[in-house]
């Protein structure tokens, strides 16, 4: 799993630019699925038939990334950001468009800059794309605009037990449901890989119809603030603290009947856990309850620090975690428990 | 020699101002394919001398970078950090670092995720807002890492991008530890009347105590200071900043001017185009202290610009550093036995 981690995390998916990690996801699913199919948006489903209900495995593939909106008469290249903070791209390396071309996100010298520049923040307007070219036509030459633009922060294991790469979010939540997808539940087992979660939870939202599930769990790389100084609540999630359960985002309530079943699963089995102690953040969780008539949701995450920035870094034991947890609740069937608890009101 | 692999070499070697054995090491190794006579002294600097005619021309590259220290360690691990000698603190968030402790330790600068920040969004980071993740533990940190350790960004060579410009780290000043690699082996090929000093300088960051020292204790009769400038980028002010193709003569108080003149007639002499930069004080390099060495050193200092100094993405134009390189052996093979006349300012 954490070798499929490294490969995906490795490849470029910006939100709307999804196909690498999901020719990727295809190669692999196509051995353990009894159909793999694309929809019109993208979304990656592999599906392994069963009698039982029908239990919907999510993760997004997209990862933060930028767009190039034109080309500046010195070359420069402008760009647009999704959910990115501008001030975490400064100084760092990109590639750009197809053939991955290099670039860097240049700032004024300090030695140039007033003190009113200093102390401000950088937005996405005043920032620009340098891959060398001399001029526009020069520029043209190599990038167009249109093309997508990822980070190349590499793969590497670091600290205690700990990797550090781009894109965990949801890389993290892809691995997982990979891995799930090699086993087999006894139920009507649905594998998800979805586009453009960054941009709105828009893949999910057709995702969501297409499946109609009963149940669907949601893996995600989630926020660890767990940072001296920042008190204890606001953590959110701390990392080496086991698999994070949910029981509200910015997009949906958990009903607490799954709430509960996670929560007993993961005692039960003795795995690693944790609350998500926030509400903000929204997930494909957020549409997927929506789905048809409404479908019960959960959302099983792993701490991730450094969220939508060049490089993030997570615990490999939560990984485990967060797999152990899912695994134990569809091979123990507590999906049918908290669907029961759902329907008889309890 | 290929310049790339070279600079490569260079910045890939840690060399934090005050700590450049590393990076020493590698320019040393250098020094000796081409000269005989290599030495270092106790403030780290590394010396290598062509030649032993009079004059004797030193040409000085700073061998330090930019980068942090260790200033705190929290209970559970987490480094707090302080610049040393200039770096941009807003580049740091999402930076991959190594921490030299006991060993060379991956780090990450972190940055407080965006679902976090309920406005605010518009205030930059300061340092002593951003910590240093290592992924140790508390224990394992403090077995391995002191207060006053340095820091450096990812030990990374430098990207290639087009039109044979490359962006890095540390490319201020290494880039021009490199030039004068370049030099020397364009002047092994040369007969010369006269002698030439290199110096990788230390501290250069620090305002320069490493080449004041040096250019005591080699005592030159001109010193050519080579180090950067900035190049053109967007909100810069015209005349603040040089075309990246082109390199760049200082003139102004910090500069002698006759030996600035005989630089810019070498330069034409090669058929190099380049720019004049004005510094009326302080030109912000080691000529700063070194002219004043010894009762007084006449110095000269030829630039490549380079956009986003201090930063991770330093970006210059290796076509640039090689025509640096040529205006410094055409500068040196033009000093004749008559250059006392030439520099004489008592006209």
């Amino acid at each position: 799993m954490l070798g499929r981690l490294k490969e995906m995390t490795e490849l470029n998916g910006v939100s709307g630019n999804e196909k690498a990690v999901r020719k990727y996801l295809k190669e692999f699913a196509i051995n353990y699925a009894d159909e793999v199919f694309t929809d019109a948006m993208g979304n990656l489903y592999a599906h392994k038939k069963g009698d039982g209900k029908r239990v919907m495995a999510c993760a997004h593939m997209d990862e933060v990334g930028m767009m190039v909106r034109g080309i500046r008469s010195d070359g420069l290249l402008a760009y647009q950001a999704a959910n990115l903070d501008a001030r975490v791209v400064v100084g760092k390396r990109v590639a750009i468009g197809e053939k991955s071309v290099p670039g860097v996100i240049g700032s004024k010298p300090i030695h140039l800059q007033s003190e009113e520049e200093f102390y401000q923040a950088y937005n996405h307007d005043s920032l620009y794309i340098d891959i060398g070219a001399s001029d526009k036509a020069d520029a043209q030459k190599y990038v167009s605009v249109g093309d997508y633009v990822a980070f190349t922060t590499k793969f590497e294991e670091f600290g205690d037990g700990m990797i550090r790469c781009k894109a965990l979010d949801d890389r993290v939540g892809c691995a997982i449901v990979t891995e799930l997808l090699k086993n087999d539940y006894d139920c009507d087992f649905y594998a998800v890989f979805t586009v453009q979660e960054e941009l709105g939870l828009r893949g999910s939202r057709a995702a969501a119809y297409n499946v109609k599930p009963d149940i669907a769990l949601i893996f995600e790389g989630t926020t660890a603030n767990d940072m001296p100084k920042v008190e204890g609540h606001e953590h959110v999630t701390r990392v080496h603290g086991g698999a994070a359960i949910t029981f509200m985002d910015g997009g949906t309530v958990t009903r607490p009947q799954m709430f509960d079943a996670l929560k007993r699963c993961a005692k039960e089995n003795g795995i690693r856990w944790q609350l998500r102690q926030g509400t903000r953040g929204r997930t494909d969780a957020g549409e997927i309850h929506l789905a048809g008539d409404g479908a019960i949701t959960g959302g099983i995450s792993v701490p991730c620090r450094y969220i939508h920035s060049p490089v993030t870094a997570t615990s490999k034991e939560d990984i485990i975690c967060a797999f152990e947890l899912a695994d134990a609740f569809l091979r123990q069937k507590y999906f049918e428990r908290a669907l029961e608890a759902v329907c008889s009101g309890k | 020699m290929d310049m790339y692999e070279v600079i490569s070499e260079l910045v890939t070697a840690p060399g934090v101002t005050g700590n450049e054995d590393c990076a020493a090491d590698v320019a040393e190794k250098y020094f000796r394919r081409f000269s005989d006579n290599v030495w270092r002294d106790c403030s780290g600097n590394v010396f290598a001398r062509m030649g032993d005619k009079k004059p004797a021309i030193m040409l000085i590259a700073h061998i330090d970078e930019i980068g942090m220290a260790v200033t705190d360690i929290e209970e559970n691990g987490m480094l707090h950090i302080r610049s040393v000698a200039g770096v941009d603190p807003r580049v740091l968030p999402g930076s991959n670092v190594v921490v030299h402790g006991r060993e060379r330790i991956d780090g990450i600068v972190g940055a407080i995720p965006p679902h976090l920040i309920l406005g605010g969004r518009d205030k930059a980071y300061k340092i002593g807002d951003m910590l240093c993740d290592t992924g140790l533990s508390g224990e394992s940190v403090r077995k391995l890492v002191s207060v006053g350790d340095m820091i450096t960004f990812a030990l990374e060579a430098p990207l290639k991008l087009k039109n044979d410009s490359i962006s890095g780290k540390s490319l201020d000043d290494r880039a021009l530890v490199a030039v004068m690699i370049e030099c020397m082996e364009m002047l092994s090929r040369r007969r010369l009347d006269c002698s030439v000093v290199m110096c990788a300088s230390t501290q250069e960051e620090f305002s320069g105590p490493g080449a004041e020292v040096a250019a005591y204790s080699v005592a030159p009769d001109m010193a050519l200071i080579l180090d950067v400038t900035h190049a053109e980028m967007p909100k810069c002010d015209e005349f603040d900043a040089y075309k990246l193709d082109k390199p760049v003569i200082c003139a102004g108080g910090n500069m002698h001017p006759k030996m600035t003149k005989l630089i810019c007639d070498a330069a034409s002499e090669a058929g190099i185009e380049y720019e004049t930069e004005v510094a009326m004080g302080f030109s912000g390099t080691d000529a700063d202290y070194v002219q004043m060495t010894r009762g007084g050193i006449p110095t000269g200092v030829i630039s490549p610009p380079v956009k986003y100094m201090h930063t991770p993405v330093e970006t210059i134009s290796i076509d640039t550093l090689k025509k640096c390189a040529r205006i410094v052996v055409e500068f040196i093979a033009s000093v004749h036995e008559d250059w006392e006349e030439k520099l004489c300012l008592d006209d």
